[in-house]
């Protein structure tokens, strides 16, 4: 099976400080995949050099084994690639609705002229991009905040809606950056059967998280950087076992990290 | 599940059932209170209608104003049409709209001036003309952000000014005289009433088409490059894409309010297109409110009317002022506007609708049988806080 999604060795360096070293991953259909390490270890510039918003200075970028590399963040949203963001961005000034509707762009095709004159074939794709909007916001949990404000949100309310936002044109590779950061424990549940289902429909995830409880719960892989390196790649068994990722988390050598594992 | 979603918390759907008078009186509620969308073009397009309809009665009767501001305000409308999707929607403070407005001006000024050409067929050649002008400045502009693509603007726009003022085929601050005016069949346009309502025609037309505009998917994705370009663009909105459209649609309509402007003047010169237009438009538009369609004739009357009223009042208030003193209110009024009100007279207003649609729900939500006294009272108690 081919892997809807795939990095391969990229490369990226910020003023000589290399943020990521030939870091590769592979994603599949119907899979959660996490992607965890230390503060500072190139998590977010990996997600922003797949998603089109920085460029690698070398390596692939590959959707459904066709190289795009480069391509920028648009083309990757035509292409089935969705994301959120680890600050929440979302639109201070839209209400919740209109924020997820901004998720469904593309799939409302007709033109400004179409849009001016109200004509009926462009009202029937804003219902239905309307009714889309409102299933996601149902499966986030936020559908009763559909007619507030996003800026006056708390911001476990902010991350359930960017999600909403994200999933709503049904995208093929869907990249979570910390979900689950800010989430009463209530949401917490929610987001994760919620990214169990996702995956049952056929999406790839990809989460980035520092939550261990949501990623040992969910990742069948995870992949592990550290100082842009993928030092372990594995299922959450083999990841929690192993000596060098307990060793990049709690800062000690190598040679001392079978002792902290033993203990 | 949908039905609790369409109405947002607090709708007045209990008072619902009996009477017809009542269910009146929950819709009207549900309008002020701005939950129910859909009606807002057409209260606006009926209010704004019947406005402009008696203009020739009420704008005489200030003292102050005459119909030429009536036409004025509907040619300044179309102006701050622009201003509103760029700025307010779309986040981008571009300041070409002196340059658009001179190019629909002078192509009507030069191609109708020796009937060479239909008036209507100019302001078509007008529009043609922004659009390829547009969108080839589109491409350097828009590469530009915040503060930079300001000042970039003000550059084209100065350049506007100063082809208009020395190109030999515009006559520079002599200007082109002699423009003929419009007609459609055999009615030609030539009292200031005719004039007021072909106008304002077209700019609520406009107003319409730009509304339906910014509540589809291309006015999300133009507050979505206003609140954050990565996610817009992670969205599959192109950021690029979605300015050069606003910028586009905003040069058409100056361009025919330039057109429209030199078939109702008869003449123009280059002074018209200086910077002092920018600026009291920006003005209308912060008083209208910068994300307001709607109030945005409110926002260009009032100013006209303030700027009309100090040049008739001003000089017996304070002596030795000249046709200035409005250029230094402006400065006042937009400062003030920013600090207190920053949505400009459409938050005002929305907040008025706010309480008086507060007020008609808990009216509606009395029993009938009770009196007259009764409904008053409870009325005042909830309008208290």
């Amino acid at each position: 099976m081919t892997p809807v999604f795939e990095a391969i060795d990229l490369n990226k360096s910020f003023g000589g400080v290399a943020a990521l070293q030939a870091a590769s991953i592979s994603v599949e259909h119907h899979r959660i995949h996490a992607l965890i390490g230390p503060n500072g270890a190139g998590k977010t510039t990996f997600f922003n050099c797949v998603s089109g918003h920085q460029q690698p200075e070398s390596g692939k970028v590959l959707m459904n084994g066709v190289d795009v590399t480069g391509a920028p963040p648009y083309r990757m949203a035509e292409l089935g690639m969705a994301r959120t963001f680890q600050n929440v961005e979302l639109f201070p000034a839209m209400n919740v609705l209109d924020n997820v509707l901004v998720g469904d762009h593309l799939e409302i095709s007709e033109g400004p002229v179409a849009a001016m004159l109200r004509l009926p074939r462009h009202r029937r794709s804003e219902r239905r991009a309307r009714s889309r909007a409102l299933a996601a916001l149902e499966r986030t949990g936020t559908a009763q905040l559909a007619h507030r404000l996003a800026g006056e949100l708390p911001y476990g309310s902010q991350r359930l809606v960017e999600i909403a936002r994200a999933l709503v044109g049904g995208p093929s590779v869907l990249l979570l950056d910390e979900p689950a950061a800010g989430l009463t424990a209530g949401e917490a549940d929610i987001l994760r059967e919620l990214l169990v289902a996702i995956a049952a429909e056929g999406s790839a995830v990809l989460l980035v998280e520092h939550d261990m409880r949501t990623v040992m719960a969910l990742a069948e892989e995870i992949t592990v950087l550290d100082a842009g390196r993928v030092i372990a790649v594995g299922p959450p068994g083999q990841i929690q076992a192993n000596p060098v990722v307990i060793a990049a988390y709690l800062g000690v050598g190598a040679e001392e990290s079978g002792e902290v594992a033993g203990s | 599940m949908t039905r609790s979603l369409g109405a947002p918390e607090g709708t007045a759907r209990d008072g619902s059932g009996r009477s017809p008078l009542k269910k009146v009186l929950v819709r009207g509620a549900d309008v002020l209170r701005g939950h129910r969308d859909g009606l807002a073009p057409a209260a606006g397009m009926v209010v704004l209608g019947i406005g402009v309809l008696t203009m020739p009665a009420w704008l005489p009767a200030t003292g102050f104003l005459t119909l030429t501001d009536g036409v004025l305000a509907g040619i300044y409308t179309l102006l701050g049409i622009g201003m509103v999707l760029l700025l307010g929607y779309t986040g981008q403070l571009a300041l070409t709209v002196n340059a658009s407005y001179g190019i629909g001006a002078y192509a009507t000024a030069i191609l109708t001036v020796d009937d060479r050409i239909d008036p209507w067929l100019a302001m078509l050649v007008g529009i043609v003309v922004n659009i390829v002008v547009a969108l080839a400045l589109a491409f350097p502009l828009f590469r530009l952000q915040g503060h930079f693509l300001a000042v970039a603007t003000l550059g084209v726009a100065l350049m506007g000014y100063t082809v208009f003022e020395a190109a030999p085929v515009t006559g520079g601050s002599n200007g082109i005289n002699g423009i003929p005016t419009l007609s459609i069949g055999s009615f030609h346009f030539v009292s200031d009433m005719a004039w007021t309502y072909l106008v304002w025609v077209i700019a609520l037309a406009a107003l319409l088409a730009c509304r339906n505009l910014v509540t589809s998917h291309f006015g999300r994705a133009m507050l979505a490059v206003s609140g954050s370009e990565a996610a817009a663009e992670s969205s599959g909105a192109r950021p690029f894409w979605i300015k050069t459209l606003v910028f586009v649609v905003a040069a058409a309509l100056s361009s025919v309010a330039g057109s429209l402007y030199a078939s109702y003047a008869g003449f123009v010169s280059s002074s018209s297109f200086d910077l002092t237009l920018t600026l009291t438009l920006l003005v209308m538009v912060v008083v209208g409110g910068l994300r307001s369609l709607w109030a945005l004739p409110f926002g260009v009357l009032g100013i006209l009317a303030l700027s009309a009223a100090l040049q008739t009042y001003g000089p017996s208030v304070i002596p030795a002022t000249g046709s200035d003193i409005p250029i230094v209110g402006y400065g006042v009024i937009l400062i003030l506007f920013l600090l207190v009100v920053p949505g400009g007279l459409a938050s005002a207003g929305r907040w008025c609708a706010g309480q008086a649609g507060r007020l008609v729900a808990r009216v509606a939500a009395t029993p009938a049988t009770q009196p007259a006294g009764g409904l008053y009272g409870t009325a005042s108690s909830e309008s208290r806080p």
